[in-house]
């Protein structure tokens, strides 16, 4: 609008230039100056007091002008939205072939792995219970040695720390780590306790090639899901700037005009909007179904 | 809907407006009360608002009369009365014991619009509801279905996850995303309503990147103090029920306190306005629907777990 302004400014005074004599034109031109300067002062007052953000609901004749102008940028990236909408029902429909070829292959290998996991937390967890019966004698075995040396003690308060530390962050590698130096110093090996429980369980089976593939195709058909939703993501906020409306207004706006366009195409009465509202979008119908298709 | 952009805002807020001069901006002046027989009771009030619900705050809950709905399922109605636009609000509250149903996530697209609606819920579907918050046509933040990442997550301080393990346990976390181990099926949404009890202090002031003032027709989820769900819509209840679809209704932090009185302990706000749709049966099969103006991308669906084969001694 300002630009406008400024343009039509510098066009009066070309034509003046041409039209009259040079003195005439000289004085003309700074008095057209002058007061084209104030007719932009006045015009930049007005638009900082109207520079406030416009409302979403209900929409006013403004709003749904900048609505339209949203919409329209809508329109123009509907094109990307839909390629990849058409990518992902064609990868939807290689993972529906992928999951028919696994046939349970998947079932199988989850519920083998299950057995496995489960014969490895029961070897550990008698291991455990045979250390915590061990313990207190450990315990006071390490204890009068300790008393005997300082430096035993400092390493049981350091490795005691560092499993305090890591806790305090969150690290759950690091405090795995200080937790079985720890307890290593009072002579249990976890390593070793891993190793029995490998040994009784046997390894996690491999994967199926039938099930990496299956992987493989549902991480494709997710990475093209996110790239749709940012696209819209996207779309929105560049339309919500076009229009000139915070990103929470444009979207209240956007749904009004959804609900009046869903109650017509289902010729039922408006019964989210107010009676204003009804109407202008009435008036305005012919400009709404433009950008009907971004409605939906 | 609340759109991406604004969640991006409150994200970034790390401190509130009012804070810099060590005040606090007041939430918009307003309150609640609930309809008893001919009485309005009020129960909530912007200036006295609780920071924290708990089960002696249940107010709300206490007059509830629930009726009976399939697998364990409850529901039941209340009137409202607020400020503003609220004046009239028929609050629709459905319960559902986790323990009881088998919970999965539904999407629908059709041309790759959004496609879910009510009529797609299914014969064994003892409750349904719109989940998490949508951008345009797909939902917004992570979504896990049947195992499988459908969308990758998001994190923010007011974002909550919904999960449901392999087991059937259910989880509301907040502001992280939760270890995916176990899980098949996952949602997010915002603003987080009720954090172990508490009210976000984004929701118990104005100037902390949340809108508190903006009234719409609400839908939030819970989980109560026994691990039951706890669905609560709000519709605009004047002239009977020809305008229940009007998207009047209570601001954010009114339906954190309506969460708060229901007995929730973890609660987070759905889409509502025109996206929010609600499907309940009873103990006679008979459904009962608050369906939506709008198809949407994601619904959670609570269906009737299959009954045991009986065992022969």
């Amino acid at each position: 609008m300002r630009a406008t302004v400024r343009m039509t400014g510098i066009m009066f005074a070309l034509i003046a230039l041409c039209a009259l004599p040079a003195q005439a034109q000289l004085g003309g031109f700074i008095k057209k100056a002058a007061k084209k300067a104030a007719e932009n002062k006045v015009e930049d007052k007005v638009e900082s007091a109207t520079a406030k953000p416009l409302g979403g609901d209900p929409v006013t004749a403004e709003t749904l002008d900048a609505l339209l102008r949203g919409l329209s940028l809508e329109l123009e990236t509907k094109d990307k939205t839909k390629q990849l909408w058409t990518a992902i029902e064609a990868k939807a429909k290689e993972v529906t072939e992928a999951e028919r070829a696994a046939g349970n292959e998947p079932d199988a290998w989850h519920k083998a792995s299950r057995d496995v996991e489960r014969c490895l937390s029961n070897s550990l967890d008698k291991s455990n219970k045979q250390h915590e019966q061990e313990m207190p004698q450990k315990m006071m075995t390490v204890m009068s040695s300790a008393n005997a040396n300082p430096a035993v003690v400092e390493k049981i308060q350091a490795a005691g720390k560092a499993m305090s530390d890591a806790q305090a962050k969150g690290d759950m590698p690091a405090y795995v780590r200080a937790y079985n130096n720890y307890i290593k110093m009072f002579g249990f090996d976890v390593a070793k306790d891993s190793a029995v429980a490998f040994a009784a369980c046997g390894k996690l089976p491999p994967k199926p090639a039938s099930m990496i593939k299956l992987e493989r195709l549902q991480a494709e058909v997710a990475r093209l899901s996110d790239e749709r939703r940012d696209a819209e993501t996207e779309s929105d906020a560049r339309a919500a700037k076009a229009a000139g409306m915070p990103a929470d207004k444009y979207a209240l706006a956007r749904e009004r005009l959804w609900a009046w366009a869903a109650a017509r195409k289902q010729k039922q009465a408006t019964r989210a909007l107010t009676k204003d509202e009804d109407a202008l979008f009435s008036a305005r119908a012919s400009d709404i179904k433009k950008i009907e298709s971004m409605l939906r | 809907m609340i759109p991406p952009l604004l969640l991006g805002r409150v994200a970034l807020v790390v401190a509130c407006l009012g804070s810099a001069e060590g005040t606090k901006l007041a939430l918009p002046s307003s309150r609640l009360a609930v309809r008893e027989g001919t009485v309005w009771r009020e129960w909530w009030n912007s200036a006295s608002a609780p920071e924290r619900y708990a089960d002696a705050r249940a107010t709300l809950a206490r007059r509830l009369r629930w009726r009976d709905g399939a697998a364990g399922t409850a529901w039941g109605e209340l009137a409202l009365a607020g400020v503003g636009e609220a004046w009239r609000t028929r609050l629709i509250v459905v319960r559902v014991d986790p323990r009881r149903v088998r919970l999965t996530l539904d999407t629908a697209f059709v041309d790759g619009n959004a496609a879910w609606s009510l009529d797609r819920a299914g014969a064994t579907a003892v409750a349904a509801v719109n989940a998490g918050q949508f951008v345009r046509s797909m939902p917004w933040g992570w979504v896990l279905l049947d195992g499988a990442q459908f969308l990758r997550p998001s994190v923010a301080p007011l974002v909550s996850t919904f999960t449901v393990t392999a087991g059937g346990a259910v989880r509301l976390a907040h502001a992280t995303v939760p270890d995916s181990a176990g899980v098949r099926w996952a949602f997010q949404s915002y603003p987080t309503l009720l954090n172990a009890g508490s009210v976000p202090h984004q929701l118990r002031e104005a100037g902390c990147g949340v809108d508190v003032a903006h009234r719409d027709a609400r839908l939030a989820l819970g989980l109560d103090g026994e691990g039951r769900l706890l669905i609560a819509m709000t519709r605009f209840d004047a002239i009977g029920s020809a305008f229940d679809r009007v998207p009047f209704g209570l601001t954010t932090p009114e339906m954190a306190a309506v969460m708060g009185a229901l007995g929730a302990v973890d609660a987070v706000l759905l889409d509502g306005g025109i996206s929010a749709q609600l499907l309940v049966r009873d103990a006679a099969g008979n459904a009962h629907r608050w369906p939506g103006v709008r198809n949407v991308p994601l619904a959670l669906v609570a269906h009737q777990r299959p009954r045991a084969a009986p065992t022969v001694p």
